[in-house]
């Protein structure tokens, strides 16, 4: 175990993650795991790690770390502004922090979620089976000052490795997604279905749970209470006032409100990266 | 073994809801016959083990299957649950089930809002706590939170709303009354139920041998006891958290 950072500032909410806890969900304990998955695994790619590898997820920026050992990490995702001692470093190519520096994340120019990976990955308890951090589950902490967050081995000091820039993903702001039918479409009215499919919602908050949509309120045949049922990352929740949510990695396991459906895995990425205000429109697979 | 009363075989809708997921539903009630079918369903499922099953999530009326990855033959997977469902043993088969005991102090320092359930209810404190200790209950599903059981059924008469405004906090191995539902706090958490009574026992400890003490598919008792009883069972548990088991005891669902 190596000393790696110590935090100084928590910024807006990070938490370790890995691949994500499985085969819990019957039990009512949420996957977890990255928001954006795609950033998460090209990360672990470029420095060579196992795909599990315990991970920093940061949200918007704001998180300062002193760094205790020598070791080289990558930094993929959003575009959080991240100096080295004040100065720009590189993303989505490997690059070596000493002892002493700063590692600061100053604002959200380009998407929301960046993830840290050191070579080998961090040190993380695994409960159920996984490092994912879950609080509301006593399943790890967040990001707290002062605290020291470790690697899990030393750093081999191997050769820089980076993504050609073709490669790297952009976070657009607009965005359109796919979506798998849900077995409720009916509960709706056929003016909702229409408007839901029509609308640009734009992004009102979200965190790791869910994201709320803001658009016009969509009518039900009768109510949205469903005998609860099984809920996952990506379902497009509607509860009676109307407004969508879509839930995110950490989705509660089963939910008592009507779905629209659940947007395709390969695009859950581009709903992850998107900002307050970040526009959305969906479309049937 | 008991065998199971005669029923026909319900031949539940499937649909793929995702690369991974397959839904398959058992009619639109809460009643004893959907819930056998849903269990005997996951049962079939868990059973039959194929590689790619990843876990299944029983609720009231449907048996949510999740894969590990994305099969590129989805439809073959649905088609020979389906087919293996149907052809399946109809009246020979016997689920057993884990019948479990939770021990509640509705002693007055645990009933806060036992006034309130008074008031709506019309009956008198004891009424209340005999009427919820008769039932075997039914555990549905678990979810909303880890080891949060969805129960069925709570006595009509013991109906009261939700509280107008949620508590902040609710400790864990609170009982309370939410509308028509009766359930336990596994965690510390908001929460807006009448708050009856609570149990000595973790329903959920991560770092436990068997993390989850209530699973869905279980029959599940209140059983009374004094303010003494509590506080003995809370420092042996807290002594020995997997001494939990001795609250289960296996038998035939009737």
């Amino acid at each position: 175990m190596i000393p790696l950072f110590k935090v100084k500032k928590v910024g807006t909410y990070g938490s370790i993650q890995d691949k994500g806890r499985f085969g819990y969900q019957r039990f009512g304990v949420p996957v977890s795991g990255p928001m954006d998955a795609k950033a998460y695994h090209l990360g672990q790619y470029i420095i060579g790690n196992d795909e599990n590898s315990p991970s920093l997820e940061l949200f918007l920026g704001g998180q300062e770390f002193e760094v205790l050992s020598d070791h080289r990490i990558v930094i993929t995702g959003a575009d959080l502004g991240v100096m080295l001692d004040g100065a720009p470093v590189p993303t989505w190519k490997t690059f070596t922090i000493f002892k002493g520096q700063i590692l600061s994340f100053t604002r959200a120019i380009e998407g929301s979620i960046a993830y840290v990976i050191p070579e080998g990955g961090f040190e993380a308890e695994l409960l159920l089976g996984s490092g994912s951090v879950y609080p509301k589950g006593l399943l790890g902490t967040p990001l707290k000052r002062d605290r020291i967050l470790y690697a899990k081995r030393e750093s081999g000091g191997g050769f820089q490795t980076g993504l050609c820039r073709s490669e790297v993903p952009s976070y657009s702001q607009q965005i359109q997604v796919k979506v798998w039918r849900s077995p409720h479409l009916a509960m709706f009215t056929e003016v909702a279905l229409e408007e839901f499919f029509q609308t640009t919602y734009t992004l009102k908050m979200g965190d790791r749970m869910g994201y709320l949509l803001d658009g016009p309120k969509l009518d039900f045949v009768h109510s949205s209470d469903i005998l609860s049922e099984a809920t996952q990352f990506g379902t497009i929740q509607v509860p009676n006032s109307g407004h969508p949510i879509i839930l995110m990695a950490d989705a509660q396991t089963i939910g008592g409100y009507a779905t629209i459906g659940k947007i395709a895995s390969d695009d859950l990425w581009k709903v992850a990266q998107l900002k307050k205000g970040g526009e959305i429109k969906f479309h049937f697979i | 073994m008991k065998k199971m009363s005669k029923q026909r075989k319900q031949q539940p809708e499937a649909m793929v809801t995702g690369e991974k997921s397959i839904r398959f539903k058992f009619g639109d009630q809460v009643d004893q016959e959907t819930y056998f079918h849903v269990m005997q369903f996951s049962n079939m499922v868990e059973q039959d083990g194929f590689y790619l099953l990843e876990i299944i999530v029983p609720t009231y009326n449907t048996v949510t299957v999740y894969l590990k990855k994305e099969p590129s033959n989805m439809a073959e997977i649905v088609e020979r649950l389906l087919s293996k469902w149907q052809k399946s043993e109809e009246t020979e088969s016997t689920l057993s089930v884990r019948k479990l005991t939770i021990p509640v102090c509705y002693d007055e320092e645990f009933s806060l809002d036992i006034e309130r359930v008074v008031a709506h209810t019309n009956l008198t404190a004891n009424d209340i706590i005999s009427l919820h200790c008769q039932p075997i209950y039914t555990v549905y599903m678990i979810g909303f939170l880890p080891g949060f059981p969805y129960l069925g059924k709570l006595d009509e008469r013991l109906a009261t709303p939700r509280l107008h405004t949620p508590r902040f906090r609710v400790e864990k191995g609170t009982v309370g009354i939410g509308g028509h539902q009766t359930g336990i706090y596994p965690l510390d958490s908001p929460g807006g139920w009448n708050i009856i009574g609570k149990t000595p026992l973790d329903l959920y400890r991560p770092d436990r041998k068997e993390p989850f003490f209530i699973q869905a598919g279980d029959q599940l008792g209140f059983s009374p006891i004094t303010k003494e009883e509590y506080a003995e069972i809370k420092s042996q548990m807290d002594k020995h958290p997997e001494a939990i088991s001795e609250f289960v005891t296996m038998s035939d669902l009737l």
